[in-house]
């Protein structure tokens, strides 16, 4: 049983208060992503969770052990950094063996799981190069072996894919999918990328200003966001939120459609005209001006549209999301 | 009109080029003039230790004397005093490679606390570093001098090492180093991995710095290489003289016209000679880290 609990943590810098007051359960075996805007303190959370930083109040348990003041490398966890900080004066062998041979692992045992990471990571024939001589992915998969070897019971990600190029990205995204189901363990992993959270999570914990704003899967936070942060965050084109009088009629506060559920019809609710068009084969994503602001439309296909056009739509019945004035999810309108 | 446009950008493409070559040439003659004004002491070193002490005196300082003197004379060097000259040199490598080793080590443990830990007055340490690299050393050697007196530490070699070891500027140099050259997440992943403090600071942060610590250790090495008022203060017996101690006498001995007078002139010169040598090629063996730690931290 390794879950994370963390039970009112709070993190403040000088006058600065970071963390104000934080729970959260991760499940043990899960695939817990924190994701939010830079600085919304995910990865200072993080960072409390290894030890590398110290709370100013609250606890943290692993595995149902405070280990809130404990060493990091008590802590039962490994990490794998954005920098990858792999050591660049030692061999890939030798960065993976290191905890190992500072814990005075035997060395036949040393071997025995440096090849098993080796193996799992296909590093077999790398094990003898220095980190300057991989590519940006072989380097990644080194620090993920050098988390392997330690059999920790808690796997931290501090934003391991952002400096990979976007084809790297997707092909690293898969392999850690995949570690994670052989390996069955708990991670968690920070990343300020949306698509990284819904494609990787079984759990997604989205944070703004050191808050949590909702934790779900991810289907139910594209489904269901909480607030209209959680909305416009969670979706790529994001959710266009509108505010119009006839919404504040109805008393809410802002109505959120997602772009694939805007209707183009001829006896559509708002006119719009078109002002750019993506088209990405599978696809087309149209940026229009329209009589309630700015608005995103995602079309299938490859639809004859273009800059300039004239057109109308509606949302689709059932697809509405409606705010309140403090940007909290409601039921619809209530009148 | 094409023709009339092609003529006149070859001109101006033209006259690019002239420019261009007037300014090389005028760099080159610039550079020339600066690598002949460096050049002049030691080609008037190299010719002088080559003369008889009488051409010393009466032949063009930058020309060959009427003989070739320098083996006669590199012997005299050896054979005057009993050979002390080759005591005074090992004495100078002696405060040097130790005083050099000891700032570099001293240097970087102290640049990496600055760099890299959170402590209660570490800006006012670093402004005191800031500080005392203003401070020109020879200021200093009055109250060191009464420091290792009442320490016991005068006329003891260890009077001349052991201050020579502090290096304010070797400090800096190694804080900013490690400040832009040294990446945070290395030395947190080394503290997940389960090292230890000392540990990283052996098996991670020296690896790393070591292009770092060599200019400091360089530095160190040239600057107690060439002191000469610190051990004339703290030094009173001959034995443990380093080599500009040891030089400076004869070189008042010879003024004095006392103990083989006007001679020691040459052999002087030849001792000035022999003795840059070892500066020569610690340079040179360790320029390779030398250009390193001075690029590094520019480059990041």
């Amino acid at each position: 049983m390794t879950d994370v609990a963390i039970r009112s943590l709070n993190k403040t810098f000088g006058a600065l208060e970071i963390i104000p007051d934080l729970n959260l359960n991760v499940p043990d075996g899960s695939f817990t992503v924190l994701v939010g805007p830079s600085g919304c303190g995910k990865s200072t959370l993080l960072r409390m969770i290894a030890g590398l930083e110290q709370p100013t109040r609250g606890s943290i348990a692993i595995g149902g052990t405070d280990v809130t003041y404990e060493e990091p490398s008590k802590r039962g966890i490994s990490m794998v950094f954005q920098s990858y900080a792999l050591f660049p004066h030692m061999t890939v062998g030798q960065n993976i063996d290191f905890g190992m041979r500072i814990a005075k692992v035997p060395k036949e045992e040393r071997e025995k799981k440096v090849a098993y990471a080796a193996g799992v990571l296909k590093l077999e024939k790398l094990l003898d190069r220095k980190p300057s001589a991989l590519s940006g992915g072989q380097r990644q998969r080194v620090a993920i072996g050098r988390s392997i070897v330690r059999d920790p019971k808690v796997f931290l990600f501090d934003e391991p894919l952002s400096n990979l190029d976007a084809a790297l990205r997707g092909q690293m995204r898969v392999e850690l999918a995949e570690l994670h189901q052989r390996l069955k363990a708990t991670m968690i992993y920070v990343t300020h990328d949306q698509v990284e959270a819904m494609t990787l999570a079984d759990q997604i914990v989205v944070m703004n200003a050191g808050r949590i704003e909702q934790i779900g899967d991810p289907l139910s936070l594209y489904e269901k966001p909480e607030t209209e942060f959680v909305a416009t965050f969670i979706g790529s084109p994001k959710m266009n939120l509108i505010k119009t009088a006839d919404t504040q009629a109805m008393g809410v506060a802002t109505i959120g459609i997602r772009p694939e559920h805007l209707e183009v019809c001829d006896a559509g609710k708002w006119s719009a005209v078109v002002r750019v068009v993506e088209k990405l084969g599978n696809e087309a994503i149209a940026y229009l001006d329209s009589e309630v602001g700015d608005l995103t439309l995602r079309l299938v296909g490859t639809p004859a549209l273009k800059p300039g056009d004239q057109l109308r739509m509606s949302p689709r019945d059932g697809h509405v999301h409606y705010f309140d004035q403090h940007g909290r999810r409601m039921a619809g309108p209530s009148s | 009109m094409t023709a009339t446009t092609d003529i006149a950008t070859f001109i101006a493409a033209k006259r690019r080029r002239s420019e261009q070559r007037r300014s090389r040439i005028m760099l080159t003659l610039l550079l020339s003039l600066f690598l002949l004004y460096s050049f002049m002491p030691l080609a008037y070193l190299v010719l002088s230790a080559t003369k008889t002490n009488g051409d010393l005196f009466t032949t063009f300082g930058f020309g060959f004397g009427t003989e070739f003197n320098l083996w006669q004379n590199l012997r005299d060097l050896l054979a005057r005093d009993n050979g002390v000259f080759m005591r005074w040199m090992f004495n100078s490598l002696l405060y040097s490679t130790v005083a050099g080793l000891g700032a570099a080590i001293l240097a970087t443990a102290a640049g990496y606390a600055l760099a890299k830990f959170k402590f209660v007055g570490r800006n006012l340490i670093f402004a005191l570093v800031l500080g005392a690299v203003m401070i020109p050393q020879t200021a200093l050697v009055v109250p060191t001098f009464l420091l290792l007196a009442l320490s016991g530490l005068s006329d003891n070699p260890l009077g001349v090492i052991l201050p020579s070891m502090i290096s304010p500027i070797g400090v800096y140099l190694m804080r900013v180093y490690m400040e832009q050259g040294l990446d945070n997440e290395l030395l947190d992943a080394a503290r997940i991995e389960g090292a230890g403090e000392f540990v990283i600071f052996r098996a991670i942060v020296l690896p790393l710095v070591a292009p770092g610590m060599v200019t400091v250790a360089l530095l160190s090495f040239v600057g107690t290489w060439n002191n000469y008022f610190l051990p004339l203060i703290v030094l009173r017996s001959p034995q443990y003289q380093p080599i500009t101690v040891g030089l400076a006498t004869w070189y008042q001995l010879a003024q004095q016209g006392g103990g083989g007078g006007q001679v020691l002139f040459s052999i002087i010169i030849t001792g000035a000679l022999v003795s840059i040598i070892p500066v020569i090629i610690v340079f040179l063996l360790l320029q390779r880290f030398w250009q390193g730690g001075l690029t590094a931290g520019a480059i990041k």
